[in-house]
C-alpha cells in the first residue's frame, strides 16, 4: 500500500518535528510495516525555478544562446541553451550542477560548444512531464520565486511510504486507517524509544519499570479523561448535497444473494461532464500508484485510496430498465452467462460468481471488476454509483477464478465495512462528482440491507492482558486500555469486575477475541516495553516419548562425517527423468507428482536420495573435484500410504505423522569417486575405490547403530541384490542389506549406463539405506560381558576352493563343527582372497584365522589342535576345498 | 695381587672395545663393578690376606677401580656420542604435513539446525519432527488458516492434490504435538525442510525452519522475548539485542515479527569495508529473523486445550537465514549446490 505522507498530514496534525522517516518508525513499531519511504522530489533534485535575465548569441554557433539566469542567488549562472524561446524575462525549470534528469543525463559544468555552462534549462519533456509544449523550454507561470524548487511547482514534494499491510488489517489499505493508527500510536503515554537506543540492555531486566508507569501517570494531564487521545483524525466532510430529484423515480436496487452481499447501495448523479481530473487529484492518485482516467473514475480511486472502500461507477444510459427504471439486482451468475469486464477478457460465469447484474445481464463481477459495456466514458452524463458489502471469502474465489486481483478485491476479500466507511464513501464521492463534473445528486439512496452486520461487543480484562503481555500490571490499567482502543475507534459499551466491554467498529473485522485486543494495547504501547524473562511455567514434565529416528540421524552423520564424508542437502524434488534408471521392469516406484510445480526439472517428490548426490557429484567434477565423498540424510517419499488421505488427525493413538498422506521415510545415501588411502606425500599406492569400500562404509554406518556387521556373528546379511531390485547398481557388483530378513538398504557400484549418461568417469560406489527402519531396530545401551580371563589359540587355515564359492559358506561350514556349537570358536575372520593363473583353473585360494577360546578355561594343544582338525575336515569334507596343510 | 689388577683392567678395556652401544658398556660395567662383579670377587681375596698387606692391597685394588670407572666412563661417553650421531643422520623434515585421517563437514544447515536444537535443548526443550507431505487441515485448517481466507496467500503453496500440500512451514508440527501431548505442558523444537513455489536469488522452493512451541500455565510475551533473547544470545554473542515488532499470523495472537541488531555490522549500519550502508541490513541496524507470538485461542480449541487455562508462544527460525549470518555467506543457493569447496569450509 502506498501512502503519502503529505496526504497523511492533511488527514493528521503531525507534529512538525516527525519526517516521513520517523513516521514511518512509529508506524512499523505499531504494527504497519514500513518497507521503504520514497522521496517523490528526489526526481526533481536541483531543479529549481529561474528567471532568464539576459540572452547573447553564442561565439562559436548560430543555433546556440549564452544565457544569464537568475535562480535566487546573488550571482546568476550563464547557461548555454539550444531552445528558440529562451526570452528574457522568461520564468523556466533550470538543472543545476547535480541534477540527474528522468532520462538519466547528468548535469554536471562542461563546455557546451567551446562555452562553459553551469547548468541546463529545460523543456516538459526533458522532465518527463505529460503535458507541455514539447518544442521549446516550459515557461512556468510568473509569480514564482527564483530558486523554488521545482518539485514544489508541480507538488511533488512528497514521501510515500511503501506499508505492507497484513492480511488482517482491511482498514489499514487506506490513508484514513493510516492516520487512525499514527494518531492512537502517537497518542500513548510517553513514546517509544527510538530504535537501537538500548532495548534489552541485560538479559532479564525490565525497560519499563513500575516506577516509570508512575512517572507517566503523573504526567497525564489532571482530570483529562484518559480516554481522551491527543491525536485525532480529521476526515473531510462526508455529505453530500442533494439537489436532483428522489432516488426512487430514479433506480432501485434488488439482492437476490443476501448472503454473498449484505449490503449494498446506490446513489444517482445526473448532468455529469466527464473530463479531465484537476491537477492535485491526478498528483494524489499518482502518489497513490494510480494513472488518472477521468474525473469520474479517479474519484473513485480517490475514495478507495482514502476511505479504503471501493466504489464503482456505471453509465447509468447503459443499464436496461425494469418497470420503466433501472435496475440494480445482485446475484449469482446462471451458468454460461458472459460478461466483458474492464480489461476487455470475455469471461464465462459460473454459478458461484456474484455479478451485479441488470433486469438482462451481468455488468459486473462484484467486488472485482466491472463490465465493459456500463463503463462511464467521455459521453457519460448519468451515473450510477455503487458502494456495496460482498462477502469476502466469495469475491476471493471468484477472484481466483478468472485470475484476477484487483484493489478492489484485495480489499473485499480481507472484509470491508459495511456500515459507516461504505456511506462516508458513497457520499463523499457523489458529491465530488458534482465538485468535479457538475450535474446533480438524487435525493435518498437506493439500497437493500438484508443481513445488517451489528457491531461485535468484546470484553477485555486489563489484568489479562497484563499477564499476556508480561507487562506490570500497574502499567497496563483500566485507563490505558480504554485510552488505547478508543484511540483505534472503539467505544466502551460497558464496565464490569475487572473487565471494561468494548463496541468494536465494523470496519475492524479482525478484533473478535480478547486477545485480539490484548494485541491491540501491546502494538500501540510497544513491543519494545515488554521486559524479557524466562518461562518459569508449571514445572511439570511434558509427556511425550522420545523418538529413536532422530537420534539414527545424529549418529550416521557423525560415523559418516568421520568416515570422510561430506554432507549434501538437496530439495524434496526432482526431474522424473532423473528417477527413471531407478525404475526396475515391472517394479516402477510410485510417483508423487506436484500440481504445480515450478518446472518439470523439480516436479516429482523424490523416493531415493541417490539421482540429486549423483547430480552433486557431476557437479564436482565439473569443476575439478574428482574425489568426492558425498551423503545426505533426509526424508523420501514412496507414494501414498495405502488407506488414503484422511485429513483429520488421529486424536486417539500414534506418534506425529502416524496419519500422513505419504509413505515418508528417513533415508541414509551416499555417492564416493575417487581413490583409497591417505593422499598427498604420504600416499604410496592409490587405487581406485571398489565395492568393498562401499560396503566399508555400510559397516561403518550399521556399527555406528549398534548393529554389527560382522559376517561371523553380525546382526545383518548382505546378499546380492537379486533381479530388478536395484536397477541403478551394476548387476554382478551390488547387493542388499538385510535385517531379520527384511531388506534395509542396497549399495554397490553404479550402473555404468546411468554413469554414463551423467557424464561420470570411473567407477561410481553408491548405497541408501532405510535409517527409519534401521532406527526402529537399533538395539539398546549396549551390556557389559566380562573380559575373557583365559587366553585365546589362533590358528590359521588356507584352502583351495572353487571360485564360485562364497566366503559366507566357508563361514557356513566352520560354523558347523563342534568348535562353534560348543562355544569354543570366538571369531573368525578372513584374512587372504587371492585369484593368480598359478592356481588351478576356477579356483581360488582363501585364508582363515580362527581364535578358540574357552570362558572358564585354558585350552591344551591337543584340545586346540582337535578343534581345528575338525574344521579342516568339515571344510575339506563339506565344500570340497583343498585344505593346504601347513 | 697387582698382576692380577692389571689384566683386570686390561680385559675390561677389551671388553669395551667391543661394546656397540650405551646398554653394552654398561653390561660391562655389572660384569666388573658390580656386587658379584669381578672386582668384587677380587675384593674377596684381599679380606683373606694377613693384616699387614691389606692396606697395600687395599690401596691397588683402589687405583684399579678407579681406572677401570674411568675407562667406562669414557665408554660410555663414547657410546653417547655415536648414537646422538646416528640420530642425526635421521633427521626429518618436520615441516612436511602429517599423516591424518581425512574427515569429511557436516553442511552449513544441518550444522546450524543442531545448534539451534542444542541450544533450545538446554533450555529444555524436545527436539520432534513430522511430515513433509501434509494434510490441509494441519498446515492451514487447524492453524486459523480457512480456506478462501486471504492469509493463505502468505504462502505460496504446492498441492498433490486438493486437500494435500507440501507443508508451507513447520508450525503443523504444533498441532500434531499438541494432539498427541493431550495436555501441557508443552516444550517442543521442530526441524525440518518446508515448501512454497517461489524461487528466485532469496527464495528457494525448500528451505528449512525450525519451529518452537511452548504452553503451560501463565505464558507471556515478556517469556517469548527473553527466550528468544536467551537463544540470539547463545548463537550470536552477548552483544545482540532483540527486537519485537508487532505483525500478523493466523495462528499467533499477539503476533510479531523478531529482529535481532545487525551481526554484520554490529548494528552500526554502515559497511567497514565499502563505506556504504551495511548490505546485510541495508542500513537499518536490524534483521528479521523469525516470527513469533501467542498461541491463537482457535489454535488451542483445534486440539481441544482450554484456552483461559493455559497459554503459550510458538516461534519459528528460516534456518538458512541464520546459516547466511552465522558464516557470512551471500547467496542462498550455494546450500543446494554442494559444490565440496563449499562444504569442506564448515
Amino acid at each position: 500500500m502506498r501512502i503519502s505522507f503529505k496526504w497523511l498530514k492533511e488527514l493528521l496534525d503531525i507534529p512538525a518535528e516527525l519526517s516521513a522517516r520517523d513516521v514511518a518508525d512509529r508506524l512499523t513499531l505499531a504494527g504497519l510495516e514500513v518497507e521503504s519511504v520514497e522521496d517523490l522530489a528526489a526526481a526533481y533534485r536541483n531543479i529549481v525555478v529561474g528567471t532568464i535575465l539576459t540572452r547573447d548569441k553564442h561565439p562559436n554557433s548560430e543555433k546556440l544562446s549564452l544565457c544569464t539566469v537568475d535562480v535566487g542567488e546573488p550571482a546568476p549562472l550563464s547557461i548555454v541553451c539550444g531552445a528558440p524561446n529562451c526570452e528574457p524575462g522568461s520564468l523556466v525549470p533550470v538543472a543545476r550542477v547535480g541534477a540527474l534528469l528522468p532520462g538519466g543525463l547528468a548535469i554536471a559544468e562542461r563546455a557546451v560548444a567551446g562555452v562553459m555552462s553551469q547548468g541546463m534549462m529545460c523543456s516538459s519533456k526533458e522532465l518527463a512531464l505529460p503535458s507541455g509544449n514539447h518544442d521549446g523550454l516550459m515557461l512556468l507561470e510568473p509569480g514564482l520565486t527564483n530558486g523554488t524548487p521545482f518539485a514544489r511547482v508541480v507538488q511533488a514534494e512528497d514521501h510515500v511510504l511503501h506499508i505492507g499491510v497484513t492480511p488482517n488489517r482491511p482498514d489499514a489499505l487506506s490513508h484514513v486507517g493510516v492516520a487512525r493508527d499514527l494518531a492512537a500510536a502517537l497518542s500513548m503515554p510517553s513514546t517509544t524509544p527510538p530504535p537501537n537506543s538500548g532495548p534489552n540492555p541485560t538479559p532479564h531486566g525490565l525497560t519499563v519499570t513500575v516506577e516509570e508507569a508512575e512517572k507517566d501517570r503523573a504526567r497525564r494531564p489532571a482530570g483529562a479523561a484518559a480516554s481522551t487521545p491527543a491525536f485525532r483524525v480529521k476526515p473531510p466532510s462526508s455529505t453530500c448535497a442533494e439537489r436532483g430529484g428522489p432516488i426512487d423515480d430514479g433506480a432501485q436496487v434488488r439482492i437476490e444473494d443476501p448472503l454473498r452481499c449484505a449490503r449494498y447501495c446506490a446513489r444517482v448523479i445526473e448532468g455529469v461532464t466527464v473530463g479531465p481530473s484537476p491537477a492535485w487529484l491526478v498528483r494524489r492518485l499518482e502518489a497513490c500508484g494510480m494513472r488518472s482516467i477521468n474525473n469520474i473514475v479517479d474519484v473513485t480511486n480517490l475514495l478507495l485510496m482514502e476511505r479504503g472502500h471501493p466504489l464503482h461507477a456505471f453509465d447509468m444510459d447503459k443499464l436496461a430498465l425494469e418497470r420503466g427504471r433501472p435496475t440494480v439486482v445482485v446475484r449469482c451468475a446462471k451458468p454460461g452467462e458472459k460478461l466483458t469486464t474492464l480489461d476487455g477478457v470475455e469471461r464465462v460465469l459460473n454459478a458461484d460468481d456474484l455479478c451485479i447484474c441488470d433486469p438482462d445481464k451481468p455488468i459486473a463481477l462484484a467486488g472485482v471488476m466491472g463490465g465493459r459495456d456500463t463503463e462511464v466514458h467521455a459521453g457519460t452524463t448519468r451515473v450510477l454509483l455503487e458502494a456495496a458489502y460482498f462477502d469476502p471469502s466469495g469475491v476471493r474465489r471468484t477472484a481466483r477464478r478468472h485470475g484476477l486481483h484487483t484493489e478492489a478485491s484485495h480489499r473485499f476479500e480481507r472484509g470491508c465495512d459495511p456500515n459507516r466507511t461504505l456511506d462516508e464513501a458513497l457520499n463523499r464521492a457523489a458529491q465530488l462528482f458534482v465538485d468535479l463534473g457538475g450535474g446533480q445528486v438524487r435525493r435518498g439512496i437506493a439500497q437493500a440491507y438484508p443481513r445488517a452486520v451489528e457491531p461485535l461487543e468484546v470484553t477485555l480484562r486489563p489484568a489479562r492482558a497484563a499477564q499476556l503481555l508480561g507487562m506490570p500490571g500497574k502499567l497496563i490499567d483500566e485507563a490505558l486500555v480504554a485510552r488505547a482502543l478508543t484511540a483505534l475507534g472503539l467505544e466502551v459499551a460497558g464496565r464490569e469486575a475487572g473487565a471494561i466491554r468494548f463496541r468494536v467498529p465494523t470496519f475492524r473485522p479482525d478484533l473478535v477475541h480478547e486477545v485480539d485486543l490484548v494485541e491491540e494495547v501491546g502494538r500501540l504501547l510497544g513491543l519494545d516495553r515488554i521486559p524479557e524473562m524466562l518461562p518459569r511455567g508449571s514445572g511439570r514434565l511434558m509427556q511425550m516419548a522420545e523418538s529413536p529416528r532422530m537420534s539414527a540421524v545424529d549418529t550416521v552423520r557423525e560415523a559418516l562425517v568421520a568416515a570422510g564424508f561430506d554432507e549434501a542437502v538437496n530439495m524434496g524434488f526432482l526431474s522424473p527423468r532423473e528417477l527413471a534408471p531407478f525404475d526396475g521392469e515391472g517394479t516402477r516406484i510410485p510417483r508423487l507428482t506436484l500440481r504445480n510445480a515450478l518446472s518439470e526439472e523439480v516436479s516429482v517428490m523424490r523416493s531415493t536420495l541417490l539421482p540429486a548426490l549423483l547430480r552433486n557429484l557431476a557437479h564436482n567434477h565439473r569443476h575439478g573435484e574428482h574425489e568426492v565423498r558425498l551423503f545426505e540424510l533426509g526424508t523420501v517419499f514412496h507414494g501414498a500410504r495405502p488407506e488414503g488421505a484422511d485429513p483429520r488427525p488421529h486424536t486417539a493413538d500414534g506418534p506425529p505423522g502416524g496419519d500422513a498422506y505419504a509413505l515418508e521415510r528417513c533415508h541414509a545415501g551416499f555417492v564416493m569417486t575417487g581413490t583409497r588411502g591417505p593422499a598427498g606425500h604420504q600416499a604410496r599406492v592409490s587405487s581406485p575405490l571398489d565395492f568393498y569400500d562401499a560396503k566399508g562404509v555400510v559397516e561403518e554406518l550399521l556399527g555406528a547403530l549398534g548393529l554389527r556387521a560382522d559376517l561371523w556373528d553380525g546382526d545383518v546379511r548382505v546378499v546380492p541384490a537379486g533381479d530388478g531390485v536395484a536397477p541403478h547398481l551394476h548387476p554382478g557388483k551390488s547387493a542388499t542389506v538385510m535385517h531379520q530378513g527384511v531388506s534395509v538398504g542396497t549399495f554397490g557400484v553404479l550402473h555404468p549406463a546411468v554413469g554414463q549418461g551423467l557424464d561420470l568417469p570411473g567407477d561410481v560406489l553408491v548405497g541408501e539405506l532405510d535409517l527409519g527402519a534401521l532406527a526402529s531396530r537399533m538395539p539398546g545401551a549396549a551390556t557389559y560381558r566380562a573380559i575373557p580371563r583365559f587366553p585365546a589359540v589362533r590358528r590359521d587355515l588356507s584352502a583351495l576352493v572353487e571360485e564360485s564359492l562364497s566366503v559366507e559358506q566357508l563361514f557356513g561350514a566352520v560354523r558347523g563343527t563342534r568348535a562353534s556349537s560348543e562355544g569354543l570358536l570366538e571369531r573368525v575372520e578372513l584374512f587372504d582372497l587371492y585369484r593368480d593363473d598359478k592356481l588351478p583353473k576356477g579356483k581360488k585360494s582363501v585364508g582363515i584365522s580362527l581364535t578358540f577360546r574357552s570362558p572358564d578355561k585354558t585350552l591344551t594343544d591337543d584340545v586346540v589342535n582337535g578343534l581345528h582338525q575338525e574344521v579342516m575336515s568339515s571344510v575339506e569334507k563339506e565344500l570340497r576345498a583343498e585344505v593346504r596343510k601347513a | 695381587m697387582k698382576p692380577e689388577l692389571s689384566a683386570l683392567v686390561e680385559e675390561a678395556r677389551t671388553a669395551l672395545q667391543g661394546a656397540a652401544n650405551e646398554d653394552a658398556v654398561d653390561q660391562v660395567r655389572v660384569a666388573f663393578l658390580g656386587k658379584k662383579g669381578k672386582l668384587s670377587q677380587l675384593l674377596k681375596g684381599v679380606a683373606q690376606l694377613p693384616a699387614a698387606e691389606k692396606p697395600a692391597a687395599g690401596k691397588l685394588v683402589n687405583e684399579a677401580k678407579g681406572e677401570l670407572e674411568d675407562l667406562l666412563a669414557r665408554a660410555q661417553a663414547a657410546a653417547k656420542l655415536r648414537r646422538d650421531q646416528a640420530a642425526l643422520q635421521e633427521r626429518l623434515d618436520v615441516t612436511a604435513p602429517g599423516r591424518r585421517h581425512v574427515r569429511g563437514h557436516v553442511h552449513p544447515i544441518r550444522e546450524t539446525t543442531d545448534t539451534i536444537l542444542r541450544i533450545f535443548g538446554q533450555l529444555g526443550y524436545r527436539a520432534v519432527t513430522g511430515p513433509e507431505i501434509e494434510h490441509e487441515f494441519y498446515n492451514f485448517e487447524a492453524l486459523n488458516i480457512p480456506r478462501d481466507h486471504p492469509a493463505r496467500d502468505m504462502q505460496d503453496t504446492f498441492y498433490l492434490t486438493d486437500d494435500v500440500v507440501l507443508r508451507t512451514h513447520t508450525s503443523p508440527l504444533q498441532i500434531r504435538t499438541m494432539l498427541e501431548v493431550k495436555k501441557p505442558p508443552v516444550k517442543v523444537v521442530c526441524p525440518g525442510a518446508v515448501y512454497r513455489s517461489d524461487s528466485d536469488a532469496t527464495h528457494s522452493p525448500m528451505f528449512h525452519q525450525v519451529e518452537g512451541l511452548f504452553v503451560d500455565e501463565e505464558v507471556s510475551m515478556a517469556d517469548l522475548k527473553g527466550t528468544l533473547l536467551a537463544f540470539a544470545r547463545k548463537l550470536f554473542g552477548p552483544e545482540v539485542r532483540i527486537r519485537l515488532r508487532p505483525s500478523f499470523f493466523p495462528f499467533t495472537e499477539p503476533s510479531c515479527e523478531v529482529d535481532i541488531s545487525c551481526v554484520t555490522c554490529g548494528a552500526t549500519g554502515r559497511s567497514d569495508v565499502e563505506g556504504g550502508p551495511c548490505r546485510v541490513c541495508k542500513g537499518t541496524t536490524w534483521l528479521e529473523v523469525a516470527g513469533a507470538g501467542l498461541v491463537h485461542p482457535n489454535v488451542f480449541k483445534a486440539v481441544g486445550y482450554d484456552t483461559e487455562k493455559v497459554t503459550g508462544f510458538a516461534f519459528g527460525f528460516g534456518v538458512e537465514r541464520l546459516a547466511m549470518l552465522r558464516y557470512r555467506i551471500p547467496d542462498l543457493r550455494l546450500f543446494f549446490e554442494n559444490d565440496v569447496r563449499f562444504l569442506r569450509q564448515f
